[in-house]
C-alpha cells in the first residue's frame, strides 16, 4: 500500500482511535475490493499486516499522521489523525491530474470507511476474521463457524449474527 | 545410543539420535535436500565479503540442532503439556523449512518471479520429490503437517509451533545471525542464543492458547539479539555493493526475459527455458535450476550480441561494480511515480547512448523498511501477539520487550531510509554532482 493510500483513508476517517480499528479497517476495505495491496495473516486478535503497521508508523516519521497514546483494559492504545502538513500534503497531491485515477479508484470505498470507523472495535475484529475464513471457506456458513469459533463468538446470538452481517455486506460490495 | 553426526562451525557437532529420528536422516540425504549444499547463503554477499561461501545445507543442519534443543527444554519443563506428538514436524520443518530457495537464496526471486516459501511448501507436498517421500515414511500426514507450519498464512498448526520456525525471533534467525556473522568475518552476530533457548517458556491454558514467552532472565540475550540483528543488515545484509550486484543480475534477468518475450535469441540454457515456457512448472523444472545454471547462462550472455546484456555479464563475472548514489532526500512522499531527482538521474544515464538501454544502467534499490529495523514490535497491546512482539513472562501475564527496556525503542521506530541508485563508475562524478543541486 501507497502512503498517499493510507493518508487518505485517515483523512476519510478523520479520527481511527486505535491501531487495531487501522488493521480491520484496511483489511476489510481490501475485502470489499478497494486495492490497497496489503499482505495480511490471521492473528489471535484477528487479519493483521506488518505492511499496515509499518505504512502507519512511516506516516507518523513523517509529520504526516499524528499518534496520539491513550490506555484501555489491556494497556497502550493508540489513535491517529492527519496533522496540518498531511492535510496540506494531501490536498497538493490530489489536485495533480495524474493522481486522478487513483483517488477515482478509492473514492467508492469512501463511506465504507465512515462506516467501519463507527462500529466498535470487537464487531470489527470478529466481522474482519470471518472475512478472513470467507476467502478460503466454501460457504458462508462454514466461514462464521469457523471465525467464531476462533473468536469465541457464539454465531448465533445477536452478536455472532451482526458480526457476519457486516462481514457478508462488506464482501458482497467488492462482488458488485 | 548411535547417532549420526555432521561437523559443524558454530555447534562443533550436530546430532541426529538413530534410534528416535533415523528417518531425519533419510531428509537429509533426499535429492531437494541435498540441492541446498549448491545454494549460497547469502547469496552473492561472498562479492563482499570472500568468505560467505557457506551454502543452505549447512544452515538448514544448524536450524535443526537448534530445534532440537529448544525442543528437549520445553519438553522437560512442560512434560505435563505432552510436547512430544510435535517432534517430528518441528524437526522435519527445521531441515525442509529452505528447499524452496532459488539460485543465490533471495537475491534470485524476482528472477523467476516465485517466492521460496510457496516453493518450499509445494516441494514438501509434491508426491513426486524424494523430500515428500522421506517424510511420508515416518508419518504420511507429515508433509502436509510441515507445509502448514511453514506456510505463514497457515493458522491449523500451534502458535508457539509456529514460533519456533517463523517469527521475529525464531531458530532460523537464531543460527544465520551467527552462521552468517562467522562465514563473513564480519563478527557483530553475537549474543548469548544458549540462553536464548533455555529461558524460553510455554504460557496460556488451552493448547490452542499456548504460545512462547521468555523469562526476566533472558531479557539482556534478546537485548543483545535484537541489537546484532541491526548490526548484521547494516553492515552485512544491506551493504551497497552486494546490493548493487544483486540489482546487476536482476536487470540482466528482465533484459533476456524481454528478449526472449519477443522471440530473440538469448542463448538461453535449456533447463531456464523449460521453466520460462511452462505455464505452471512442476517442481522439479524448479529445482533443476541452480546457481551453476545462472552461472553458465550468465557466462553465455558475456558474447551475446545484445551489448547492454553482454556488458552487465561482462561487469559481474568480472567483479565490476556500479557506482552507488544515494538519494539525496529521504522525505517520505505522498505523489506517487518518481521523484524529480530520479527522473533527472535518469535524463542524465540516457544522454549516455552507449549505456544502452538506459534502464539496465540506473538500478534503482529500494528496501523494504522492515529490513532496516531489527525488530518491530506491534505497540498496540491489544494488538501483540507471539508472531508481531517478543514478550517477557511478568506473572500470568507477558509485556512485550522494548516496554521493559526502552532503550531499545529507538531500534523499533522506522528510520529514514534513502534509496540507492546504482550508475556506471563512468558517470558517478556527473551523477555526485547532480545529486548536489537537490540536496536538502
Amino acid at each position: 500500500m501507497s502512503p498517499y493510500q493510507l493518508a487518505k483513508l485517515v483523512e476519510w476517517a478523520e479520527n481511527i482511535d486505535a491501531r487495531k480499528r487501522m488493521q480491520k479497517l484496511v483489511f476489510m476495505l481490501q475485502a470489499a475490493g478497494c486495492p490497497l495491496g496489503a499482505s495480511f495473516y490471521l492473528h489471535r486478535f484477528g487479519p493483521y499486516s506488518d505492511d499496515v503497521a509499518e505504512m502507519t508508523d512511516k506516516l507518523v516519521a513523517a509529520g504526516i499522521l499524528e499518534e496520539k497514546q491513550t490506555s484501555n483494559q489491556v494497556g497502550r492504545q493508540f489513535g491517529y489523525r492527519l496533522t496540518d502538513s498531511g492535510k496540506r500534503q494531501i490536498a497538493e497531491v490530489d489536485s495533480k491530474p495524474e493522481q486522478q485515477s487513483i483517488l477515482l479508484q478509492m473514492e467508492r470505498f469512501k463511506s465504507l470507511v465512515g462506516k467501519l470507523n463507527a462500529t466498535s472495535l470487537r464487531e470489527l475484529e470478529v466481522a474482519s476474521t470471518i472475512a478472513y475464513f470467507q476467502e478460503s471457506s466454501e460457504s458462508w456458513e462454514e466461514a462464521t463457524k469457523l471465525g467464531c469459533g476462533y473468536k469465541d463468538v457464539e454465531p448465533e446470538t445477536a452478536f455472532g449474527k451482526k458480526a457476519e452481517s457486516l462481514a457478508r455486506e462488506t464482501v458482497k460490495g467488492a462482488a458488485q | 545410543m548411535s547417532s549420526k553426526v555432521f561437523r559443524d562451525p558454530l555447534y562443533n557437532y550436530v546430532s541426529i539420535d538413530l534410534s528416535s529420528d533415523r528417518w531425519l536422516v533419510d531428509v537429509v540425504n533426499s535429492r531437494e535436500f541435498q540441492r541446498l549444499r549448491r545454494i549460497h547463503q547469502l547469496g552473492v554477499s561472498h562479492f563482499t565479503y570472500p568468505g560467505a561461501d557457506h551454502n543452505r545445507l549447512c544452515h538448514s543442519l544448524g536450524v535443526l540442532h537448534l530445534m532440537q534443543l529448544a525442543f528437549d527444554h520445553l519438553s522437560q519443563d512442560h512434560k505435563e503439556r505432552h510436547l512430544e506428538i510435535a517432534r517430528p514436524v518441528l524437526f522435519a520443518a527445521a531441515l525442509a523449512h529452505d528447499v524452496g530457495h532459488g539460485p543465490f537464496s533471495h537475491l534470485f526471486e524476482p528472477c523467476l518471479g516465485i517466492d521460496h516459501e510457496e516453493w518450499s511448501q509445494k516441494i514438501i507436498l509434491d508426491p513426486e520429490t524424494d523430500l515428500n517421500r522421506c517424510l511420508r515414511m515416518c508419518d504420511t500426514g507429515l508433509p502436509q503437517s510441515v507445509a502448514d507450519l511453514i506456510n505463514p498464512k497457515n493458522e491449523s498448526r500451534p502458535a508457539w509451533q509456529k514460533t519456533l520456525i517463523s517469527s521475529q525471533i525464531d531458530m532460523d534467525r537464531l543460527d544465520y545471525l551467527r552462521r552468517d556473522s562467522l562465514f563473513t568475518g564480519a563478527g557483530y552476530g553475537h549474543f548469548d542464543w544458549h540462553r536464548i533457548i533455555t529461558t524460553m517458556e510455554i504460557q496460556g491454558d488451552k493448547p490452542s492458547d499456548w504460545e512462547i514467552t521468555w523469562s526476566d532472565k533472558a531479557k539482556l540475550a534478546i537485548e543483545e539479539y535484537i541489537f546484532a540483528r541491526s548490526y548484521m543488515y547494516q553492515n552485512v545484509y544491506l551493504h551497497k555493493t552486494t546490493r548493487g550486484f544483486e540489482q546487476m543480475i536482476q536487470v540482466m534477468w528482465k533484459r533476456a526475459r524481454d528478449l526472449h518475450n519477443d522471440n530473440s535469441d538469448v542463448s538461453i540454457v535449456p533447463t531456464i527455458e523449460r521453466f520460462w515456457d511452462a505455464k505452471e512448472p512442476t517442481s522439479q523444472q524448479y529445482l533443476d535450476i541452480e546457481e551453476y545454471t545462472v552461472m553458465s547462462q550468465i557466462q553465455a550472455w558475456r558474447d551475446h550480441a545484445d551489448a547492454g546484456l553482454s556488458d552487465l555479464a561482462a561487469r559481474f563475472l568480472d567483479r565490476k561494480p556500479f557506482s552507488m548514489i544515494e538519494e539525496p532526500d529521504a522525505k517520505l512522499k505522498l505523489a506517487e511515480g518518481p521523484s524529480e531527482w530520479e527522473r533527472a538521474l535518469k535524463e542524465l544515464v540516457e544522454k549516455h547512448t552507449e549505456f544502452s538501454p538506459s534502464w539496465m544502467y540506473c538500478l534503482i534499490d529500494a528496501v523494504k523498511p522492515k529490513y532496516h529495523q531489527p525488530y518491530f514490535p506491534e505497540k498496540e497491546s491489544g494488538e501483540q501477539t507471539v508472531k508481531n512482539a517478543i514478550r517477557i513472562k511478568n506473572g500470568a501475564q507477558s509485556t512485550e520487550i522494548s516496554e521493559l527496556l526502552p532503550r531499545l525503542r529507538p531500534l523499533t521506530e522506522p528510520p529514514p531510509i534513502k534509496k540507492r541508485y546504482y550508475v556506471p563508475g563512468e558517470l558517478r562524478d556527473d551523477a555526485l554532482k547532480l545529486r548536489s543541486q537537490f540536496a536538502p
